[in-house]
């Protein structure tokens, strides 16, 4: 095996440095004033990618916690993405591989990273190719179409409810969909774990309405069972007025 | 005459900037350049906001993320995403930083590469494959630097070396020659007087930040100064007029704000409209 160029060799000593100032010295050649500008402008850019796409939780873990995983995250993760709107995804690989928990940080601390995640790729994420799409078509007979991004998730805490001021909220299964609206802002809706099977069933664009509630009540051991229907359509209309729904395939 | 990939006066597309310029046409700003890493994979309301500007005003595409010189392995699927995102925006070339952003894992900004001999076949060798991937020259840009580990030869021979053996082009930033000649004491009219013109395909030009007389670091978070202007007019006296680029990525001003600082390049060009190349053609 052929031994690394010199230069490489500098190149990931003076690296080193800059994502673990503690554990590696600075290069021999370059003076502390000068290695300094390079700690904090690398160090303050990742910080500042970690508070715009988790300021919630930034505030709620507070200082100095929250810059000490912020350079855990810097000097021990492998960031494999060139894009700087993904820096927040691996963050989220980063808390649920390598992190380590201390003492005073709170048990929701992943699903709250999560749900800030969900809002920014919600806001983001490309469409797919389009669907030709009947807007006032009729949800039941029909297929119906769902928004070009929207995504369940059932939490183990109320982490739409988390704040500053809410910090401390008991565990709490908490069923939500976060969705990109006709109007390309983010929607949230809160429902339970029944109607997101509701919405697993519907992204398979598959069944018409009336199909995946009968599919649905099935799976759950409610066939037959009239009010659960009625609820299902319910459901659905209410998802067509928020734009969870878009309509149904033309 | 010297080809260029845009002309005129341009300014560096932040997401900050998507509303504010929006009634702003390119008679006011002649080409604009947006950092790929930003924008690829990037739909919705934002994707949509991109797209009317491409449709408007000629782009160029300045990265941040290829790491040129880094010990990791170039990224491949990342480069032809970046060829694929400027062909389905029209955009007009690729210009990248001649420095390094990663070592085991992207670090997101910008470290020195050692100047010596091995470095630049290395770095050659790289930007070669880059290329040929994109299928046109990719333009380097001279860094700013806080320091120069592992350094063998000065900056601009480093330059001038990798240029020369990967055959590619150069992105020539004023105000980096100016932070550099500061921080590491060499003559900025010198380092200029040996750019070889006819690499030069458009300029860089930025405020930056006094962290001590003798220490500048490069924020684009202000206004251009004044000894950096005249420094810009002196690289048109012996470039010819190139086509330059204002860079604001942070305290982001006003728009007339901008606008007033894209309109001292534009005057500065005019005042040296016939210089091309080194040469004044009014004389010759």
């Amino acid at each position: 095996m052929s031994e690394q160029p010199e230069f490489i060799k500098i190149q990931q000593r003076f690296a080193d440095h800059i994502k673990n100032p503690d554990v590696f010295e600075r290069p021999k050649d370059v003076d502390d004033r000068h290695m300094a500008i390079y700690r904090d402008l690398f160090f303050k850019n990742v910080m500042g990618f970690l508070n715009g796409a988790f300021p919630v939780l930034a505030e709620i873990v507070g200082e100095p916690r929250w810059t000490q995983i912020g350079r855990e995250f810097f000097s021990q993760h492998h960031n494999k993405t060139p894009y700087f709107l993904e820096i927040s995804r691996e963050f989220l690989h980063y808390l649920e591989h390598e992190y380590s928990a201390q003492q005073g940080d709170p048990d929701y601390l992943y699903e709250l990273a999560h749900y800030e995640w969900l809002e920014l790729y919600v806001d983001v994420e490309p469409e797919g190719p389009a669907t030709l799409l009947d807007a006032d078509g009729d949800l039941l007979t029909g297929i119906p179409l769902l928004s070009p991004i929207v995504e369940g998730y059932l939490y183990q805490y109320p982490v739409h409810q988390i704040s500053p001021e809410n910090a401390s909220p008991k565990p709490q299964s908490s069923a939500l969909i976060v969705y990109r609206k006709r109007d390309d802002s983010v929607g949230f809706a809160e429902t339970n774990s029944f109607t997101l099977q509701l919405l697993v069933l519907l992204k398979e664009q598959r069944l018409s309405g009336h199909q995946v509630i009968i599919n649905l009540l099935q799976q759950s051991g409610l066939a037959g069972n009239e009010a659960a229907y009625q609820g299902g359509i319910q459901t659905l209309k209410q998802w067509w007025e928020l734009g969870i729904v878009l309509g149904v395939k033309a | 005459m010297p080809s260029y990939p845009v002309s005129g006066a341009g300014l560096g597309l932040r997401r900050a900037l998507l509303g504010p310029l929006s009634s702003v046409g390119p008679e006011q700003i002649s080409f604009m350049e947006v950092a790929p890493e930003n924008w690829i994979g990037v739909g919705g309301r934002l994707g949509k906001e991109f797209r009317r500007y491409t449709e408007q005003f000629d782009f160029l595409c300045h990265g941040l993320s290829l790491s040129i010189g880094s010990p990791d392995p170039l990224d491949i699927k990342f480069i032809q995403q970046v060829r694929d995102f400027m062909r389905e925006h029209g955009i007009k070339a690729y210009s990248e930083h001649l420095s390094y952003c990663s070592s085991e894992g992207h670090m997101y900004d910008l470290m020195p590469i050692p100047f010596t001999e091995e470095a630049v076949r290395y770095v050659a060798q790289r930007i070669k494959t880059v290329q040929d991937i994109i299928e046109q020259p990719l333009i380097i840009e001279n860094v700013s630097a806080y320091a120069q580990p592992g350094k063998e030869m000065d900056e601009i021979d480093f330059l001038k070396a990798v240029i020369e053996e990967s055959d590619c082009r150069l992105l020539l930033d004023v105000n980096n020659v100016f932070v550099n000649s500061t921080n590491h004491g060499f003559d900025a009219k010198d380092y200029l007087r040996k750019i070889p013109s006819d690499r030069i395909s458009y300029l860089h030009i930025a405020g930056h930040y006094e962290e001590a007389s003798d220490l500048l670091v490069d924020t684009h978070g202000a206004s251009v100064k004044q000894n950096v202007w005249d420094l810009l007019d002196f690289t048109y006296q012996q470039h010819g007029v190139v086509p330059t680029l204002l860079e604001r990525d942070f305290n982001i001003p006003s728009v007339p704000e901008l606008l007033s600082e894209i309109d001292v390049i534009k005057r500065l060009q005019n005042n040296n409209s016939g210089r091309t190349g080194g040469r004044d053609v009014r004389t010759a």
